[in-house]
């Protein structure tokens, strides 16, 4: 079957009534949840995973992707009227954004945004249609070392590509692949690190510690300095970017996006490291470098292509591989396994409907954001003045709801309460969350599939550096690391993400 | 002598992290060998590099400064909200759904030190029976609305 037809499958499953729906419903949430400062896409995903259990799975996917790529559209409203980023990945976009808008430019601002973020999430849907089908008959042809060593790449280079210390990420993800091997043993049946509980014999449930670590944790960090602010909205005047305006938009748009994509596939790339390297890329490389932090229209296009490129671009491994490059993706592993489908090279083949109808999905949804973000702006903003003392009381209930019925057990209350507690604890010590839940999802499949090794190669532990691919892939993971623990690159990584914030 | 004290206390719970899962792993399950590892195997290999990890970032913390402070610590909140969740757990099928989450929207509001009581109770009433009108009439969540305790 040719792309075409791909893509015929797609729009015919992505066009349905429901799955209509379910996309609009994800990217009005996300764009909320977007607007608002304090709480974003993966306490959302994981608040509401729960609820899609009743859904058919495309239709699921469809909405927590939704949720995920109509947060980097919302979050750049806050940004440029606001001045605070309603998301991590639109923090730059505050710096020429809010200008603008002070400038009495916030409408042209917002549009350009919009439009750009639009525009980078249609190429970006463009190349996972072409590049997944190939990199899945890759993947078909990959052996359990292979997947093994695939693993530990992408455990090692979201370290690298994170913010923060390396080693105390490394031991994140150590501590996230520990937790994550609670349960019963998958070769003998044995029950294994449960402390004798029976609600651990199914491993510890990956929904309660994700609400724990990025919801509880969050309200807490919130909860630390936070009192109303009052809070000052720009005027937005007229949507209208002039002709100048446009002209000027063009080739950052076209930067931001190959930017976002390029760094949305690699592991852990994801979308703020995207939003800043555009940014600084765009600063040195425009002809009106001069005028970035003063209002430039560059400055806000270039970050707003490259988050929502990386946003969708991040689907490449996830969909292709099966291995979750960032946590979002690890949500949507989660949301996929427990609707009984096994993330990897199969999905495209054994599930086409689900593969192309998400894909093609996201460039409807792309399309509805414009719509939803751009006339309704006025709505946006009014959401702005919901104090805060209202939503995070609401965030606590569906949190507790939510979890309570993945299984109908309280159980996962008290999980809740203790990985809030723990994630909160580590984030004050600058421990990230993020490699924590990786390791704990993949922390399974890692085992498995060294085992597997192991046990085809007769025990020899040398079949990781003996198989060419294998042995590839460790090497890029190793590189990677040293890469950026060299003095002057770490320096430079340092920088890029305090830069200017 | 300078200590970063976030890098060290951090390097102290994955060593200690480590040493506990080593010495559970160890005690409670066979390890077997490396052609046919037993459930011990990874556990073991994995808590031993945790540990080292550990103590490597316990180590470089010495003579480093900490570059930034660890900032207020919110303790009203952290206990308000466990009570909260304690609350929501405990009593979720003695008191039904509708009471526990007022009670635990309640003790959630005043997690925050800006809340007064009046818009406590607003608050709480609203989103209670709005989680409600959402999660038994909508999506059918198999929980009584009220509980034994209260007659339902």
């Amino acid at each position: 079957m040719g792309l075409i037809d791909n893509l015929l499958l797609g729009f015919s499953v992505a066009l349905s009534g429901s799955n209509l729906l379910y996309a609009f419903i994800g990217a009005f949430l996300g764009t909320v949840i977007g607007v608002l400062p304090g709480i974003g896409p993966l306490a959302t995903i994981a608040m509401l995973l729960p609820l899609t259990f009743g859904l058919d799975p495309t239709t699921s996917l469809i909405m927590l992707a939704g949720i995920y790529y109509g947060s980097q559209y919302g979050g750049s409203t806050t940004a440029i009227l606001l001045n605070l980023p309603g998301e991590s990945s639109s923090a730059v976009t505050t710096l020429d954004g809010y200008k603008m808008a002070r400038n009495g430019r916030a409408g042209p601002a917002l549009t350009a945004a919009a439009l750009s973020s639009f525009f980078a999430g249609s190429v970006a849907t463009i190349l996972i249609a072409v590049v997944a089908t190939p990199l899945t008959s890759v993947a078909l042809s990959f052996g359990a070392a292979e997947y093994f060593s695939l693993m530990v790449l992408g455990l090692l280079s979201s370290v690298a590509l994170a913010s923060g210390s390396i080693i105390k990420a490394i031991g994140m993800i150590c501590l996230g692949l520990l937790l994550g091997l609670t349960g019963t043993d998958v070769y003998t049946g044995a029950p294994r690190l449960t402390y004798g509980s029976m609600d651990l014999l199914d491993g510890i449930d990956f929904v309660a510690v994700a609400v724990g670590v990025f919801g509880i944790a969050e309200i807490l960090r919130n909860l630390e300095s936070r009192g109303d602010q009052r809070v000052t909205v720009a005027n937005v005047g007229s949507l209208w970017p002039t002709r100048n305006d446009f002209r000027r938009m063009v080739v950052p748009m076209l930067r931001g996006t190959t930017i976002g994509s390029f760094l949305g596939i690699l592991p852990g790339g994801g979308t703020i490291l995207s939003s800043f390297v555009a940014y600084n890329v765009e600063k040195k490389l425009s002809r009106n470098g001069k005028d970035f932090g003063h209002g430039a229209i560059e400055g806000v296009v270039a970050p707003e292509a490259a988050n929502n490129a990386g946003a969708q671009t991040s689907f490449i491994p996830m969909l292709s591989l099966g291995i979750p490059s960032t946590v979002v993706m690890a949500l949507m592993v989660g949301a996929m396994t427990m609707q009984g489908i096994v993330p990897g090279p199969d999905v495209i083949t054994k599930s086409p409907q689900l593969f192309w109808g998400l894909i093609t999905s996201m460039w409807i949804g792309n399309l509805m954001l414009v719509v939803l973000n751009l006339p309704l702006v006025g709505l946006w903003v009014s959401l702005l003045r919901v104090p805060y003392t209202i939503l995070f009381p609401a965030i606590i209930l569906f949190c507790a709801i939510g979890v309570y019925s993945v299984n109908n057990s309280t159980f996962g209350i008290y999980l809740i309460v203790i990985s809030g507690l723990v994630g909160y604890l580590l984030s004050k010590l600058d421990c990230e969350p993020a490699p924590f839940v990786l390791g704990f999802v993949l922390g399974p499949m890692l085992e498995e599939n060294l085992r597997r090794a192991l046990i085809l190669s007769n025990g020899d532990p040398m079949t990781f550096v003996e198989r060419p691919i294998s042995l590839a892939l460790l090497l890029v993971s190793v590189g990677a690391v040293l890469f950026v623990s060299l003095p002057s690159i770490s320096r430079r990584r340092k920088e890029i993400f305090v830069e200017d914030v | 002598m300078k200590v970063n004290g976030k890098d060290l206390a951090s390097g102290v719970i994955f060593m200690g992290a480590g040493a506990f899962y080593f010495g559970y792993a160890l005690k409670t399950l066979p390890i077997g060998q490396m052609l046919n590892m037993g459930p011990g195997y990874f556990p073991v290999l994995l808590s031993s590099l945790t540990f080292l990890v550990g103590l490597v970032v316990a180590i470089s913390s010495i003579n480093r400064p900490q570059e930034t402070p660890l900032g207020v610590i919110p303790w009203r909140g952290i206990i308000m909200i466990t009570l909260a969740l304690l609350f929501f757990a405990v009593f979720l099928f003695d008191l039904g759904l509708f009471p526990v989450l007022v009670g635990t929207a309640m003790l959630t509001c005043f997690a925050s030190t800006e809340m007064t009581i009046r818009r406590a109770i607003l608050t709480s009433l609203a989103l209670s029976v709005f989680c409600v009108a959402v999660f038994s009439y909508g999506i059918g969540l198999p929980i009584p609305i009220i509980g034994p305790w209260l007659g339902g």
